[in-house]
């Protein structure tokens, strides 16, 4: 066997032609020998010893003595050759031991729920309830592997578990499905992201699962269940039944001035809990908010978030939505941080007040020409390094004078027309941070008692917080759906 | 939980510091690449989530075909991959980070290590870069000893084991951070990076909790270069006292002064371009200093 390997892999080191282009020729071989030592066929040299990066690791016969030495069989290697875990002791293998059940100790479902951590509603399967009361093994600390493999017999991570109901729309690499658990009989929503893709699961679905589960948050979309397929890679999120595009929409875009202040205070408080824990949104934009039935307004769609060190390294500038990106970005900055997010909710508190959106530019060039024709035109003044990026030159835009907002506004109080202009800083290092926004005086007829709430506490368990009836709803909310489909969770 | 999480930020804040510290956001109020406004609270969460994601002494101990010296043999080899792809140094510490948690879950084959290990950079440079390269670059890059199925397949596989957590902080993170409260300058911060990058294959390091490599690193090159000592400030923001970054010195010097001779030397000689200022060849590396420590760690 060992001779057999060791052929295979002498066999594939001398086959190998250099024809593949140009590259092949820095290809490399490498292998580890029986004694440890390393052999090499082609010469180290310092500078080219770096270049020369193709190589196929021999290991096969590596430490054979070593390895023999502790022959162990695995007895639970799955099909694609992974054992189901190493980590676990043997000790949190539950035992098939045949044993009494203790008489004092039935199980009750709740037990098992909170157990495992979970919500209340949660209709645990029959079959699953029987063998935890069966099993011996119910007291003390549940180990990951236990977890994970009760969540799983629970119907975690099941294509089966979720049924699908309406489609809700559909985006370049996602389908979006209102859904039905079957655990919980709730409503779902669930973004099915299609792996048939030539690079396996896309870089945004990877961003998106892996930040989201960091962030439990009131005001941010709770991602339930990931269920992962040969085919599809399906997030399963709480179900709300509109964004805040479909609530304007159908409320005759004028909301309740109440509404509003409750809608941004929320949008505040989620961003500042993404920002607290370095995670850039990077897409704001009402299709973004979803709303429920309580008026709770949840950020969604992380897919072009990212999780970001101090300081921050340089992004893609095609990120933000045309209509809710700032004007550095619109320049071609790529050097930003939390401030990106906070001029997209300028744009959005000016036009849930307005109930029209602020710069609905079509370019970037008719975006930013928007912008000036009512901020103004910036100056080094307003916006010091303006006059060396080159972009700004190339347009050659009219000097505007600043426009007073308040003509465009005229619901919005002399508070709400001060934070709005905090928010439209053409400097971002100006711009007011979330935490900031928060604490601004717009805020304080919320009271005190809105900044101690613990995150995943809703703001309408406050006395004297709650939704208004909006101006222009035609029908009671949340009863009639708009006929427009929803657009948010796509990308 | 989260209730105390803030309150212990609160505590942070500027204004409680104790005389000996200096606030070393002051001066950047005003520039939000640097975010004061968020920046305790981000390196206090992050704390929390090394811990969540840590990796455990001799990780490696349930495998039966993988050993350490495998692991060191990849990892220098991932080392060079990372050189040539022209990634961002993100991508090459989260590589390891995700190779590590894998190994650490699920039993190996041997032939399909080097799977794991270009699975895990895949991953990484889907999570960081803006660019990402192609499948087909991991498959060549690997002289065709995986097909692009076998790749797509296992980054699913890791995937699920890791449950998508790909948040586990960098010790390149909190190096930025330290550098900043002691004021090193560009050597100190290049030498820290080169001790941090040089213990990547070690396989008796891996268990080291990110921040503590990073500390121990600046600590150690600050000594080195500068003789300069932990201040209070550093301890402060580090919250390590030069006592509990000891251990982790002695490991490092031991490192620099094996490394000549190493048979793996894809760090080295990397950090000896003149990019990286020639770093790994500095005479400082020779000093009698690295010597005495080494061996008090025998």
């Amino acid at each position: 066997m060992k001779t057999i390997r060791r052929r295979l892999s002498k066999a594939a080191r001398t086959s190998r032609p250099n024809s593949e282009g140009g590259l092949s020729e820095l290809a490399e071989h490498l292998s580890l020998q029986e004694n440890g030592g390393i052999t090499q066929n082609a010469g180290i040299q310092r500078i080219g010893f770096l270049a020369r990066a193709t190589r196929r690791l021999s290991l096969s016969t590596t430490r054979i003595t070593e390895v023999a030495g502790v022959v162990q069989e695995h007895p639970r290697i799955g099909s694609d050759g992974e054992s189901e875990e190493t980590s676990g002791a043997s000790d949190e293998v539950i035992s098939p031991a045949v044993r009494f059940r203790p008489k004092n100790h039935r199980i009750s479902r709740q037990d098992i729920n909170k157990r495992l951590s979970l919500p209340v509603d949660l209709r645990l399967p029959e079959s699953f309830v029987a063998k935890q009361s069966a099993s011996p093994n119910i007291d003390g600390p549940l180990s990951r592997t236990v977890r994970r493999q009760s969540l799983s017999e629970i119907g975690f991570g099941k294509t089966e578990t979720y049924t699908k109901l309406d489609k809700l729309g559909e985006g370049t690499y996602a389908t979006v499905y209102k859904g039905k658990s079957r655990l919980t009989e709730n409503l779902v929503a669930l973004k099915e992201i299609r792996l048939e893709h030539e690079e396996g699961a896309p870089c945004t679905a990877i961003r998106e699962v892996s930040l989201l589960k960091e962030l439990k948050h009131n005001n941010i979309v709770t991602l339930h269940d990931i269920v992962h397929t040969e085919k599809s890679l399906t997030l399963v999120f709480e179900y709300l039944e509109k964004d805040l595009k479909q609530y304007m929409d159908d409320c005759g875009n004028i909301l309740s001035m109440n509404n509003v202040k409750l809608f941004l205070f929320q949008l505040l408080r989620g961003l500042a809990y993404c920002h607290r824990r370095r995670i850039l949104h990077r897409d704001l934009k009402p299709q973004n908010l979803l709303i429920n039935d309580r008026g709770e307004l949840k950020l969604a769609d992380f897919g072009l978030a990212r999780a970001k060190s101090v300081p921050t390294k340089t992004y893609s500038n095609e990120v933000v939505t045309l209509w809710y990106r700032p004007p550095d970005v619109l320049l071609g900055s790529t050097e930003y941080t939390t401030s990106i997010d906070l001029w997209g909710v300028g744009c959005i508190f000016f036009e849930m007040a307005s109930g029209r959106p602020l710069f609905p530019g079509s370019t970037v060039e008719d975006e930013l020409h928007l912008i000036f024709r009512t901020l103004g035109t910036p100056t080094e003044e307003t916006w010091p390094g303006l006059t060396h990026i080159e972009e700004f030159q190339n347009f050659k835009f009219p000097k505007y004078e600043l426009e007073p907002l308040v003509n465009r506004v005229p619901r919005l109080d002399c508070e709400g027309l001060d934070l709005l202009t905090k928010f439209l800083k053409y400097n971002p290092k100006i711009r007011v941070s979330a935490v900031e926004a928060m604490r601004h005086s717009y805020f304080e007829s919320l009271g005190p008692g809105i900044h101690k709430l613990p995150n995943t506490t809703s703001i309408f368990t406050l006395p004297g917080i709650q939704l208004s009836r909006d101006l222009g709803s035609k029908t009671v909310p949340f009863l009639s759906s708009s006929r427009n489909r929803r657009q948010s969770m796509l990308l | 939980m989260d209730v105390s999480a803030d309150d212990l930020a609160e505590a942070f804040s500027s204004q409680l510091l104790p005389p000996s510290v200096e606030n070393i956001d002051a001066e950047d109020d005003g520039n939000p690449q640097l975010v004061t406004e968020y920046v305790n609270d981000i390196y206090k969460y992050m704390r929390a989530l090394e811990m969540k994601y840590s990796i455990r002494e001799n990780h490696l101990d349930k495998q039966t075909e993988i050993t350490g010296k495998m692991r060191s043999i990849l990892i220098d080899w991932l080392v060079q991959v990372h050189l040539r792809f022209h990634l961002l140094q993100e991508t090459l510490y989260l590589t390891v980070a995700i190779l590590d948690r894998y190994l650490q879950e699920k039993h190996v084959q041997r032939s399909r290590l080097q799977l794991v290990g270009v699975a895990a950079m895949f991953i990484a440079a889907k999570y960081e870069e803006m660019f990402a390269p192609e499948v087909g670059d991991f498959v060549y890059i690997t002289d065709n000893a995986y097909s692009k199925k076998d790749i797509l397949r296992m980054e699913m596989i890791m995937l699920d084991t890791l449950a998508f957590n790909l948040g586990r902080p960098l010790p390149l993170h909190f190096l930025r951070r330290y550098s900043k409260a002691g004021n090193a300058d560009a050597m100190m911060h290049t030498l820290a990076k080169y001790l941090m990058e040089l213990s990547l294959p070690e396989y008796n390091m891996v268990h080291i909790a990110p921040s503590k490599l990073a500390a121990a690193a600046l600590c150690l090159a600050m000594k080195l270069l500068d003789e300069a000592s932990w201040t209070s400030t550093l301890v402060y923001y580090s919250f390590y006292e030069e006592a509990q970054l000891l251990p982790v010195m002695k490991q490092f010097c031991v490192l620099i002064q094996k490394s000549e001779k190493a048979k793996l030397q894809a760090v080295r000689m990397k950090y000896a371009s003149s990019k990286f200022m020639k770093i790994s060849m500095i005479p400082e590396l020779k000093l009698q200093h690295v010597e005495e420590l080494s061996k008090e760690s025998e």
